[in-house]
């Protein structure tokens, strides 16, 4: 029942979400913060069951704060960690697929520009000046 | 890093240079430097970073004029669109650690759909090197590397790797046979000031030992690089006459359409040109 959306702006992004967290009609949660900051310059807002929807955030968080601890502070840029995210998708599709779709917002120091990719549970990529998730798109 | 000294092969270190994973009383692991030992008689290689690029000139030794010519390069391999590396040592160790390269480029640009940062890519290598002294009493890989490559992050940059794993930035150095001495060559080269014709006019200013750090260091472009190249390198190869046959030039620049790379290996009419114009400055430098 998430709904996300994204916009891109000369920039930046704007990504905005609900913040339920529900199962019929026990609401576990009202302030579940559905837009996952990934690095200092970008964040992803995820739509998908409570298990998928924190599990694949962070662990995509976590492995590019380990990039930039590896690498000197060296920053990957918004292109990168949306292609890395595909092929996390893609890799866990014919395992046991991450049930996330997500909107990747960030904005590029290096290229002075920023970018929205929308990315759905089937490992689709596509770089959108908007988009939605969840509820949302079915309007 | 030290090398090892003659006295060696007369002390106990003998009992402890067999097995990679065995540090010796002195803490040396004295397989690797016997390693970089026989990397030290192996054919040359110069690395200069430019302005505009980077050249990387190599000594080819011709074992034997029956030889037929298998590939486009025995010297010089591409890595990647953006990087390249010279070899000095063994080159069967060294295949092995160019496709360990390769595919670490295009595993990298497979997932992230960019260019891998230079660095990350010379550190895969050290690391994959570094095991070998670490785990499995294998021997270590008998190969220095000189990596040349450009990304957005640092622009271009030249890096020179050995068995130990060790590897650093460089603007100019050597690896191989004599490298020391072409390592002194190009302390005093690099950088310097090109001889203007009116030398006479105006005394030049003499370095001081306590200058260094401060004297602006003006970064060559690639046309300079390679005549300082194939100086440093005529210097190495014995003082033999230098000759484009056994010289591989190399040279490594933004391609002019903008999208990704030039690598380029200089003909022989080009290398010969180069050559040519080392040896009339000497000439002419011999006359003043």
């Amino acid at each position: 029942m998430d709904t996300v959306f994204g916009v891109k702006y000369d920039g930046g992004v704007v990504i905005a979400a609900d913040q339920g967290n529900a199962r019929s009609i026990l609401m576990y949660q009202r302030n579940l913060d559905k837009v996952v900051p990934l690095s200092s310059h970008s964040a992803v807002g995820v739509s998908g069951p409570n298990a998928d929807l924190v599990n694949f955030s962070e662990y995509i968080q976590k492995n590019i704060a380990l990039y930039e601890l590896s690498n000197d502070g060296m920053k990957l840029s918004t292109h990168a960690q949306a292609n890395f995210m595909r092929g996390e998708l893609a890799a866990a599709l014919r395992r046991g697929p991450y049930q996330v779709n997500v909107l990747l917002g960030g904005y590029d120091e290096s290229t002075e520009s920023s970018s929205l990719y929308f990315l759905d549970y089937l490992a689709s990529l596509q770089k959108v000046n908007y988009g939605c998730q969840g509820y949302a798109s079915s309007f | 890093f030290f090398s090892p000294t003659p006295l060696l092969s007369l002390t106990m270190a003998r009992r402890y240079d067999a097995s990679t994973t065995t540090f010796s009383p002195e803490g040396r692991l004295h397989q690797v430097e016997y390693a970089i030992e026989a990397i030290n008689n192996a054919g040359t290689c110069v690395g200069i970073l430019a302005s505009d690029g980077i050249v990387m000139a190599s000594e080819k030794r011709v074992t034997s004029g029956l030889l037929a010519p298998s590939k486009t390069s025995e010297k010089t391999y591409k890595l990647c669109d953006h990087a390249a590396c010279t070899v000095a040592g063994l080159t069967a160790d060294a295949n092995i650690l160019i496709d360990q390269a390769r595919l670490r480029a295009g595993r990298y640009t497979y997932q992230y759909q960019e260019a891998i940062p230079v660095e990350q890519l010379v550190e895969h290598v050290c690391n994959y090197k570094q095991a070998y002294t670490q785990y499995g009493g294998l021997r270590p890989f008998g190969v220095a590397f000189l990596f040349a490559g450009y990304d957005s992050h640092h622009g271009f940059q030249l890096y020179q790797s050995d068995p130990s794993g060790n590897y650093s930035g460089w603007k100019a150095t050597v690896i191989g046979a004599n490298n020391q001495a072409g390592k002194s060559l190009l302390k005093t080269e690099y950088g310097a000031k090109p001889k203007s014709d009116d030398d006479d006019d105006a005394p030049e200013e003499m370095e001081t030992e306590e200058d260094p750090a401060e004297e602006e260091i003006r970064v060559p472009d690639v046309t300079e690089a390679l005549r300082l190249a194939v100086k440093v390198l005529s210097k190495t190869m014995d003082g033999t006459v230098p000759s484009p046959e056994k010289m591989e030039l190399f040279t490594m620049t933004l391609a002019e359409d903008g999208e990704g790379c030039a690598h380029h290996i200089l003909t022989e009419e080009e290398s010969k040109k180069v050559v040519d114009d080392v040896e009339a400055e000497a000439a002419s430098a011999g006359d003043a």
